[in-house]
């Protein structure tokens, strides 16, 4: 006997295989061919004592167990993590969500209005300008900026090179200089600062110190522990004591005039 | 459940209505927590399985894609649960807490010997469902207990279909083979009580 889709090919009398049992089971045979199988069982001993004892088997697999009612515990559970709404505030919340979303959309829609209308009012630059020249401006913006950091270490280097240490006797502190190779640059009109321990202002405004100059200290309140003022017509050497600085030692914050360049 | 009456719900659910979610628990627990306690033959552990897949699923709604069918994602879900506990501390089979199952026919007013015969009945088929390989017990349940059609039973075991169907008769023949010497034993058990 043979079997092909869902119809036996010939009649079943003898020896029903386990392919059409299983086949059987598997809800492929069609009501005719299933009427078919039973028929042939009937003389084949074994496979109907096989046939009825598993699908009795699979009978007492359908008689569920039943769940006890997790709703609430697992309401709460979820409840914990993400919260439920109540159906008004729930209703608020969508209009409130349509209402950002509706406002969002108006403004992109001004936005792209404006844009047709006036194209030149809300570019950046009069003209489009690619990336790659934004790029080389960029990095000739950089290699400037450090040739004048350099010149100005430079110049500071110079300065400080005729630089008595005593200047003042009067005023001078024993805490003196810190080596040239550790001063840092810091100059008053970009703010652009080195963290180094020190600071040189290089055509500073005159006193009292402006805004820039007063925020450039408080940057440095942290680490500088003395400060260098090179200026023209004369230069004047500050030392700046921060509270923090390990160099403090327990003193409090303080800023002395060292000594003025002659 | 309709799909779209099961779609409107998610939907609502998914906007924070409790009621909702109420009525996607109640239709879906009984099923899971049958298919879990099955797979487990642990109420206790079943009964976590279901809690937390159902709160993963419902914090989870805005997430779901409609294409699928809800019941496939939310068994997916607590199958990786149950494999997870799995691989931390398995479950033991425990034939005391077994017992204590209610089937649906076993109401508080039928028949004492009926719902001991029942009892018995259950309690030799999960002994019998926990011989089976993982993979066999997995697909037997699917397929007989649930309904599930040899394509959807294979996407969601992510094996081909060949392979379900040789878990399927192969785990079929054994339960049955497994069923029939528990009761030989059973009946071998009265036999010599008797004498």
């Amino acid at each position: 006997m043979s079997f092909e889709g869902d119809q036996p090919t010939r009649d079943l009398d003898r020896d029903v295989p386990d392919a059409l049992v299983d086949a059987f089971f598997d809800r492929e045979l069609s009501p005719e061919a299933q009427r078919q199988v039973l028929r042939a069982v009937r003389h084949d001993a074994h496979t109907r004592d096989e046939l009825e004892r598993t699908a009795e088997a699979l009978a007492s697999l359908r008689d569920q167990p039943l769940a006890p009612d997790m709703t609430r515990q697992i309401l709460a559970r979820a409840d914990s993590r993400r919260r439920f709404l109540p159906r008004r505030l729930r209703r608020i919340t969508r209009t409130a969500r349509l209402g950002v979303s509706g406002a969002a959309l108006l403004v992109l829609l001004g936005v792209a209005t404006a844009q047709r209308a006036w194209p030149d009012a809300l570019s950046l630059t009069p003209h489009d300008t690619p990336l790659a020249d934004v790029n080389t401006a960029f990095q000739a913006d950089a290699i400037q900026s450090a040739a004048a950091l350099r010149a100005g270490v430079d110049r500071a280097r110079v300065s400080l090179a005729s630089f008595p240490q005593r200047a003042h006797p009067q005023r001078a502190h024993p805490v003196g200089f810190v080596s040239v190779e550790h001063i840092g640059i810091f100059d008053a009109r970009s703010q652009r600062a080195c963290p180094s321990g020190a600071m040189v202002s290089l055509n500073a405004p005159p006193a009292p110190p402006d805004s820039s100059e007063r925020s450039a200290r408080r940057a440095f309140s942290v680490t500088t522990l003395v400060r260098f003022e090179v200026r023209e017509p004369g230069a004047r050497l500050t030392r700046y004591l921060s509270p923090g600085a390990p160099e403090s030692q327990g003193e409090e914050p303080s800023e002395t005039l060292l000594g003025v360049l002659p | 459940m309709e799909r779209a009456e099961e779609r409107r719900l998610i939907e609502l659910a998914a906007e924070g209505d409790q009621d909702a979610a109420s009525g996607i628990i109640r239709h879906h627990q009984q099923s899971l927590y049958a298919y879990m306690l099955r797979m487990s033959g642990r109420p206790d552990v079943a009964e976590d399985i279901v809690q937390e897949a159902f709160v993963r699923v419902l914090t989870n709604l805005h997430r779901f894609d409609f294409r699928y069918r809800f019941s496939t994602w939310l068994f997916t879900i607590a199958r990786r649960l149950y494999l997870n506990a799995c691989a931390k501390h398995r479950p033991a089979y425990d034939t005391d807490m077994v017992g204590s199952w209610r089937g649906k026919d076993s109401e508080p007013d039928a028949p004492v010997v009926a719902d001991e015969q029942q009892s018995v009945m259950r309690d030799t088929l999960q002994v019998a469902l926990m011989g089976l390989s993982s993979d066999q017990r997995e697909v037997v349940i699917l397929f007989h207990q649930l309904d599930w059609p040899i394509a959807l039973i294979a996407r969601h075991l992510e094996m081909p279909e060949g392979t379900v169907k040789s878990h399927l008769h192969r785990g079929r023949k054994r339960l049955r083979i497994l069923i029939e010497s528990r009761q030989d034993a059973a009946d071998l058990e009265m036999q010599e009580a008797r004498l």
